[in-house]
């Protein structure tokens, strides 16, 4: 390896590192003003989520005498699965410090969703129970969503490695609506994955409602911090991953632009995210389906266009 | 060159086909409607103007203006005078909808069948046809299936224009006409239904009222 490449790639490490540990929390900040901004109300400091978390951190933990490792153990492994993923794909727009698969990726996200299951049912409460099981049905059809979508991408660049499938192609006509259904699916796949409105509220506690919220209702102190920390890294890491999806269409000449446009699509997203926190309603539990079914159908056309295109 | 526009255009009619066969809003499904037929009506003056032919031309602003922006605009009006918003119920689960006719679409495209005797230009036509089709058979509200009539014409109108040889003028024209004079009907025949019944929900429509 060459010099320059040497540096280039450092940097690269360097800046996912760095986003990794600061973005996220910030992300969480900026939804959180912009929601206060948007009810006329001052709302909290971008800064808050740091503070919240050195709280949690400082707090003793609270931990049940009926539970196993499996309570103990799933923090850590959600964390470090979703750590392992943001490595591996290129959502930053910058080449990933570890090269990755699709599929593996896919999977450490379920591997993140189990280990986060199995500890809310350990407990023996009853919001564990029915919360995994609503995690898990949701799941059934973003997971097929999300790898039908990658599936295309990965038969129409002939490798399953992100930096294959998401490295610049010649923009066409055909590429364009290629982009347009994996972006849907990827993006309805997200809603629910980052347990967002109109999926699950992030900010009803104690309501029959509620999907994540009661799957980490038995955590507190670092724990509660770790499993919070995970869901933002992941809404960071998912809406990241639907802006390179949509770079295919212009790909940009040199890093920096794509740089530029990831955060900027990340930005975009906190303001959806804002505007559909405060302007939709929750949709009933029956209707999830119906919404989450539009994501895995545009994933399977997708799939389909490339099986007859290439 | 033609073909590179004509494939994307008929693919995207076909998505928002599928998308009109998920949602059960009245109001998405005019949206959805209008947009596929303006784009349809889109593709074919510039096909005519491509090939240099003027019937395509003006049929093709005569769909996008007639059929894509009055017949919505009709529908939602006759909608919202019988205070009608959304589809109660399906006979058939939307996501179940989809994913079946999903599965068709798939075994027409990979499978072929009629030993390949229809080029694969037409496919998206046929599909059209079979969505507005299985649109028809699964709605129980009168306003749904006159848009599941529209989307099976518009599936035929792809048909035309995927054909190397245009239709005459008269017959092009024709069809529109019928198919904007039947839409009038049924609008007008959903409008009595909900007055001397009070509903419009074709399932339930049993015993004979003056």
């Amino acid at each position: 390896m060459s010099g320059v490449t040497g540096v280039s790639m450092l940097l690269s490490v360097l800046l996912y590192l760095l986003h990794i540990a600061i973005a996220p929390l910030f992300l969480v900040g900026l939804v959180r003003k912009g929601k206060g901004l948007l009810q006329r109300r001052q709302g909290p400091s971008v800064l808050q989520p740091f503070h919240d978390m050195a709280k949690l951190f400082r707090k003793d933990e609270t931990v049940s005498g009926t539970t196993t490792w499996a309570f103990r153990w799933a923090p850590v492994i959600g964390l470090s699965t979703i750590f392992s993923a943001a490595l591996m794909a290129p959502w930053i727009g910058l080449r990933s410090p570890i090269p990755g698969d699709f599929l593996l990726f896919v999977y450490l996200l379920a591997l993140g969703k189990f280990s986060a299951g199995i500890g809310a049912m350990d407990t023996g409460s009853a919001f564990g129970g029915f919360a995994t099981s609503r995690e898990v049905a949701i799941s059934l059809q973003t997971e097929a969503a999300m790898i039908l979508a990658f599936a295309a991408l990965a038969v129409h660049a002939h490798s399953s490695s992100f930096a294959a499938m998401l490295s610049p192609i010649r923009p066409s006509l055909h590429v364009t609506v290629l982009a347009l259904l994996v972006v849907i699916a990827l993006a309805l796949a997200a809603v629910a994955e980052m347990s967002r409105m109109p999926v699950d509220d992030p900010t009803t506690h104690l309501e029959l409602t509620m999907v994540h919220e009661a799957l980490i209702l038995e955590y507190s102190g670092p724990s509660l911090a770790l499993m919070e920390y995970s869901t933002a890294l992941k809404t960071l890491l998912l809406l990241g991953l639907v802006g390179q999806v949509a770079l295919l269409v212009a790909p940009p000449q040199s890093a920096l632009p794509a740089y530029l446009f990831s955060l900027g699509v990340i930005l975009a997203g906190a303001v959806a995210l804002v505007i559909a926190e405060s302007t939709l309603v929750k949709l009933r539990w029956r209707r999830i389906p119906n919404l989450l079914s539009f994501g895995v159908t545009a994933g399977v056309l997708a799939c389909l266009l490339v099986a007859v295109r290439g | 060159m033609s073909q590179l526009t004509f494939e994307p255009v008929a693919a995207v009619a076909v998505v928002l086909g599928l998308a009109m066969l998920g949602v059960t809003r009245l109001d998405s499904s005019f949206w959805l409607y209008g947009i596929q037929t303006v784009g349809l009506g889109a593709l074919a003056v510039w096909m005519g103007a491509q090939h240099g032919e003027l019937t395509l031309v003006v049929v093709g602003s005569a769909v996008a203006l007639l059929k894509g922006v009055g017949v919505p605009i009709y529908l939602a009006r006759a909608a919202s005078r019988i205070n009608c918003r959304r589809d109660a119920d399906t006979i058939i689960a939307p996501p179940l909808q989809l994913f079946l006719s999903l599965a068709a679409l798939a075994l027409l495209i990979l499978v072929r069948p009629f030993n390949g005797s229809l080029p694969i230009s037409t496919l998206p036509a046929i599909g059209l046809l079979m969505l507005g089709m299985l649109m028809m058979i699964t709605r129980r509200l009168a306003i749904s299936q006159i848009i599941g009539f529209l989307v099976l014409e518009n599936g035929i109108f792809l048909y035309t224009i995927a054909q190397p040889h245009t239709m005459p003028f008269v017959v092009e024209i024709g069809a529109l006409m019928d198919v904007l004079a039947a839409t009038m009907l049924a609008g007008l025949l959903t409008f009595k239904i909900s007055r001397s019944f009070e509903h419009i929900d074709v399932a339930r429509l049993k015993e004979l009222k003056g």
